[in-house]
């Protein structure tokens, strides 16, 4: 063997060898690591307690695999059991603080030119300027816009989740999810408060049209007497029809579309708030209904109330399949009562009867999912 | 100029202390919030935020020790948007309680509120099948019992006999 080669083969450890090796360096610094008595009070100690804990475990787990003959795997534990004890030396000696609101982070910005991050924490932002402002001026959202916020807060939500996943089929995902919610939340924002989150002009260009699109059916909408009116609640259904579909064809880059889809919405705003001016004007007042003689009107139908179950059931729970399917078996069954009892098919009704009460009892079994389940 | 591998070192521990920062903020949020639930409310998003910006630093942690470092930035930029989500809201809800209005809005039903809509509707729904069941003539019903009851009786009778 010549001599440079011997020294090649000196230094190239065999994995066992790597291994011990490791395993020493990391049952050294675990023997060495302070007492957690010994730390300043003040630090932040609990981290530390923590990392150093995952740092012995790490080390249990080197040597058992080191010890079945798997010295990769070995390797792979204390190298990780080494990056824990070095975590829990820096938590030792770092000065612990008191929560400090607007602290920064200087994140990695991975893709220039998509601006996602930015559009990320822009979503951020908006959702808790909306939160801010409902909480500061005691405002009471609607059960409609409630569930619009709730919809732009599971788009961050999305966004966030389509950022960690990195999905190289689809890279536009990230930034379609937050401008969708970008778009709903400067509507929220202008239908509870009567103005605007941002203001269009200081927008991209492209997305000018959408957020003043936005604006105007929210302000339109912001009319507590356009929501008491029936033609004012068809309007704003309409509207936000519109502002979706303007969103899809944006996205679907259709600018004929989007462009009469701006000129519906800007009609259908002046139509709302027209017809909200006229339903308050004496000409026409017994057209404002009362939100409160509207609520006790309509007593929901046994559908409706199935409906509302199966989204709240949709939205919270996490295996919705056997809920979901209660209902739909209570819904069919329910109807097939109320048609026996038409019929005066009494044993048909009496045996439909103890399906919808065995059904209810099976749903009440499923609530129990939602005490029993931590956020 | 330094060597491909003076970069990564230096890159591992930029990172290395990144993730020792962000678990730190993630801590005192973590404090913070605890002492929001005890004192005035207890926010289930900011709760969720910060149980998924942890579960994002471990896995930061296991990337960095395989040497993944540009997962590794991914995932300290997703505990971040977390940390700074439930941030925004910790720091909301406490100006929101110095002002004295402790008038606190949910971005998301808190699970106790939907279990209580689930509830209300599930008794609705109830009340109209027993309503429904009040639509039955009374005899029928009796009739079907003593059927039953006849059924019963027979169906025990059989099963005397058989066991006699």
């Amino acid at each position: 063997m010549e001599f440079f080669e011997r020294i090649e083969h000196m230094g190239k450890k065999t994995p066992g060898e790597k291994a011990s090796q490791v395993l020493g360096k990391l049952a050294d610094v675990i023997a060495d690591a302070p007492d957690v008595a010994d730390l300043e009070s003040g630090n932040y100690t609990e981290l530390f307690v923590m990392r150093l804990e995952k740092a012995k475990r790490a080390y249990g787990k080197a040597k058992n695999a080191l010890a079945h003959n798997n010295p990769e795997l070995s390797i792979e534990h204390a190298e990780r059991g080494l990056l824990h004890y070095e975590l829990a030396a820096i938590h030792a000696c770092t000065e612990a603080t008191a929560f400090v609101a607007n602290q920064t982070f200087a994140k990695t910005i991975m893709h220039g030119g998509l601006n996602l991050e930015e559009t990320i924490e822009k979503l951020q932002d908006a959702i808790c300027r909306i939160k801010m402002m409902i909480e500061y001026k005691n405002i009471s959202p609607s059960k409609e816009l409630r569930a619009r916020l709730s919809t732009v807060v599971q788009n961050l939500q999305d966004a966030i989740e389509a950022y960690a996943r990195n999905d190289e089929n689809d890279p536009t995902l990230v930034s379609d999810t937050s401008i969708g919610g970008l778009i709903w939340a400067q509507y929220i924002h202008a239908a509870l408060g009567g103005d605007a989150l941002f203001v269009p002009k200081q927008e991209a260009r492209t997305l000018r049209g959408l957020y003043q699109l936005a604006l105007e059916s929210g302000v339109a909408s912001y009319n507590l007497v356009s929501r008491r009116i029936k033609d004012g609640r068809n309007k704003i259904n309409s509207l936000e029809n519109v502002l979706q579909s303007a969103i899809d064809a944006h996205f679907e880059g259709d600018t004929s579309a989007l462009e009469n889809f701006f000129r519906v919405g800007a009609i259908e705003a002046n139509a709302l708030i027209k017809a909200a001016a006229k339903a308050m004007s004496n000409d026409a007042p017994d057209q404002v209904m009362n939100e409160e003689e509207d609520a006790g009107r309509s007593t929901p139908s046994f559908k409706e109330t199935v409906g509302e179950m199966m989204d709240l059931i949709h939205s919270h729970h996490q295996s919705p399949e056997n809920a979901i399917a209660s209902l739909s078996y209570l819904q069919k069954d329910a109807s097939a009562l109320k048609r026996a009892i038409r019929n005066e098919e009494w044993q048909k009704a009496l045996n439909l009867v103890i399906c919808c009460r065995a059904e209810i009892s099976t749903l009440s079994g499923a609530l129990h999912y939602f005490s029993s389940q931590e956020p | 100029m330094p060597g491909p591998q003076k970069n990564k070192s230096a890159r591992r521990a930029a990172q290395v202390s990144r993730t020792a920062i962000l678990e730190q903020l993630i801590w005192q949020l973590e404090t913070a919030h605890q002492s929001a639930a005890a004192n005035y409310h207890r926010s289930e998003l900011a709760e969720s935020s910060l149980a998924n910006a942890t579960t994002t630093i471990t896995e930061a942690v296991k990337s960095l020790a395989l040497g993944e470092h540009d997962a590794v930035d991914r995932l300290h930029n997703v505990a971040w948007f977390y940390a700074k989500f439930a941030q925004d809201i910790v720091a909301a809800e406490s100006t929101e309680h110095l002002l004295g209005n402790n008038r606190f809005f949910d971005l998301i039903e808190p699970r106790s509120k939907v279990q209580k809509d689930l509830r209300d509707h599930l008794d609705l729904l109830s009340t109209k099948i027993e309503n429904l069941h009040a639509r039955i003539p009374q005899f029928w019903e009796l009739d079907a019992d003593a059927a039953q009851a006849d059924k019963q009786a027979d169906a025990d009778g059989h099963a005397d006999k058989r066991n006699s």
